[in-house]
């Protein structure tokens, strides 16, 4: 990848509040145009990260470059480069749609003549043309955050930093939200989001894991799915509870889940943990319908990610 | 002997339910019958009605219209017994910050007078589930947030009620203590006790044996997810290929199509009724758009979900 094609870029990014490792050495690069997704619970590093590659606060030890440039010595020439939207969408209720977005282009301070071209591209990329003299605080929720995402834009930002942007929206909502991202994205902008929803993950180009600090994986959807180490069963049985009872006391499984009227157990070896499952049931008279392999879910991935590090 | 029917063997009972705030009907004519031991998943996004829903169920709001009844006890009327037999975790539970896990457990242990013979033997196992056992001497402030949701779903549950509403008890929780969490579910519905449970994650409500989809204040569908999908009217189709924006605006200009979710490599394609795969595959062709793989799938519960919403 030469220069021009990557994003951002960070190496041994390390930040420490007193004896708290906050982020812990991490490394990843991000290609132009990428939708890349970062992942993680709650106080696991994501937002330390972003405020480190958005210039916001000093890394420890470590270096890493937004757009070109230097997150620690170039932070003014990278805040006139990125944008952020976080899932508290930073609106003015009492102004309307297009008083916002005149706001957010003077902050940056856009010319007259270029923020009337900006302001109608936004207006018109997020479907928000005919209500532009709208009060922000009448609009609903999913209107009201693709204009987040349309003034996190006003500057053409290159890249754009999204803070669990759709918690709480409808699903179509949603999905008029990832239409624009990628509109975004295939324009030249860079992408990083965080997300909690784990479907919602599948969206991105690539996708890294971030726990206790560290990053524990990176890689595509794909990709993350292939790497998952176990097998895992779909079982339908009769009775339902008793079959789950009975797997969870078996202790022998990594783990047995109930999905609607099945059960799911993840096991390292398919072919033993049929025989065993096989055999549990039928000694408890639990009469067996159907059991096959099935792929596991990126949720099923991150949570065998997280605990084969707790493990350690 | 009572003239009215015998309901108390039915865990939950709803008719007419209904909750106007000034101009908003906030929950509108809701019917429903939860049974005995079953797990049932309200599923809606925000403002779509469930938290309301949960309050009217608990009794800790007055419904405008309609009746609840919680093993034929009439909540509006009979409020303290039908109480008895529900435990409820609204979205923000109070936990006392500055006691410990276990002090928390022990306070309502005493508040719902839990005999001291059974109690430990309840407690290590609560505890044992949901991997809190090495906490039990935090402060509760100082627990993460998929912590504090699994303790207070220990003390929802301390005294072993057969009917549990909890209201969107894993939102924003990250996934490993979502899998906990419902480790501890399962080991309560092997119990014998009945669960409600609001939720706006799709993979979640899977879970649950029935799922109620509420939009708009209104309940638009109830069924076990394998029917849902298998009633869902309009069939979906992925298809791998180039240029998948543009190819989305182009099938957005479609009559057919109810909507397109679109993912960097592949498209999902919602179609209103039945969808032909060679005719939408020759229709994306004609607009050079390079189609490496094109299938009909299963619906997931979001297509489902999509499928409902009329706008």
């Amino acid at each position: 990848m030469s220069n021009e094609q990557i994003a951002i870029e960070v190496t041994n990014l390390t930040k420490r509040f007193d004896h708290f490792l906050a982020v812990d050495s991490i490394n990843f690069r991000v290609r132009r145009g990428e939708i890349f997704g970062f992942l993680g619970p709650n106080g696991a590093g994501k937002s330390t990260t972003i405020r480190m590659l958005c210039g916001i606060l000093k890394p420890t030890e470590g270096s890493g470059f937004v757009a070109g440039f230097h997150i620690s010595k170039e932070q003014e020439k990278i805040k006139k480069r990125i944008g952020y939207m976080s899932q508290k969408f930073s609106l003015y209720d009492d102004l309307t749609v297009r008083e916002n977005i005149e706001f957010y282009g003077g902050i940056y301070g856009i010319k007259r003549q270029k923020l009337k071209e900006r302001e109608s591209y936004i207006l018109e990329m997020a479907g928000l043309e005919g209500k532009e003299k709208e009060i922000v605080a009448n609009l609903s929720t999913g209107w009201k955050q693709r204009l987040a995402l349309g003034c996190a834009i006003v500057h053409n930002p290159e890249v754009l930093f999204l803070d669990e942007p759709t918690s709480g929206v409808d699903p179509i909502s949603r999905r008029n939200f990832w239409d624009l991202i990628y509109q975004i994205a295939d324009s030249g902008s860079t992408i990083l989001v965080t997300t909690h929803y784990m479907d919602e993950a599948e969206h991105c180009d690539r996708l890294s894991l971030i726990y206790k600090g560290k990053l524990i994986a990176i890689g595509t959807p794909d990709e993350l799915k292939v790497s998952y180490p176990d097998s895992l069963l779909e079982i339908e049985c009769e009775p339902l509870m008793d079959g789950l009872e009975t797997l969870i006391d078996a202790s022998i499984f990594h783990e047995v889940a109930l999905f609607g009227a099945t059960l799911h157990v993840s096991a390292p070896d398919s072919s033993i943990a049929v025989i065993e499952i096989e055999r549990l049931l039928k000694q408890k008279n639990i009469r067996l319908i159907r059991m096959e392999n099935i792929q596991p879910s990126l949720e099923d991935v991150f949570v065998s990610l997280i605990e084969s590090q707790e493990s350690l | 002997m009572s003239s009215f029917p015998d309901n108390s063997h039915i865990p939950i009972s709803i008719t007419g339910l209904t909750k106007k705030f000034k101009n908003t009907t906030a929950v509108s004519n809701l019917n429903l019958q939860i049974r005995t031991g079953e797990s049932f998943a309200l599923l809606g996004p925000d403002g779509s009605g469930k938290t309301t829903t949960m309050r009217l169920l608990c009794g800790s709001l007055e419904p405008t219209s309609g009746n609840v009844e919680i093993k034929g006890l009439n909540l509006a009327k009979q409020t303290d017994r039908a109480r008895e037999y529900i435990g409820y975790m609204p979205q923000r539970f109070s936990l006392y910050e500055n006691l410990s896990v276990m002090q928390n457990i022990v306070f309502f242990s005493d508040l719902y007078g839990i005999d001291k013979s059974i109690r430990e033997d309840r407690i290590g196992e609560l505890l044992d589930f949901s991997r809190l056992t090495p906490f039990v001497d935090r402060l509760a402030g100082n627990l993460s947030g998929g912590m504090k949701q699994k303790l207070a779903l220990i003390c929802t549950v301390i005294h072993r009620p057969p009917i549990l509403l909890l209201d969107e008890p894993t939102t924003g929780v990250d996934p490993v203590s979502r899998r906990d969490f419902w480790k501890i579910l399962h080991r309560l519905l092997t119990q014998g006790t009945t669960l409600f449970i609001s939720t706006p994650y799709m993979d979640e409500a899977e879970r649950c044996n029935r799922i109620g989809m509420i939009y708009d204040g209104k309940l638009m569908m109830v069924n076990t997810p394998d029917e849902l999908k298998k009633q869902m009217k309009g069939d979906v189709i992925e298809v791998n290929c180039t240029n998948t924006h543009i190819a989305t605006k182009l099938l957005k200009n479609r009559d057919d199509i109810k909507s397109v979710k679109v993912f960097s490599d592949r498209l999902r394609i919602l179609m209103k009724e039945s969808g032909d795969i060679k005719e939408i595959g020759d229709f994306l062709n004609s607009q050079n758009i390079n189609i490496s793989n094109i299938q009909r799938v299963r619906p997931s519960m979001e297509d489902i979900f999509v499928s409902i919403i009329n706008r």
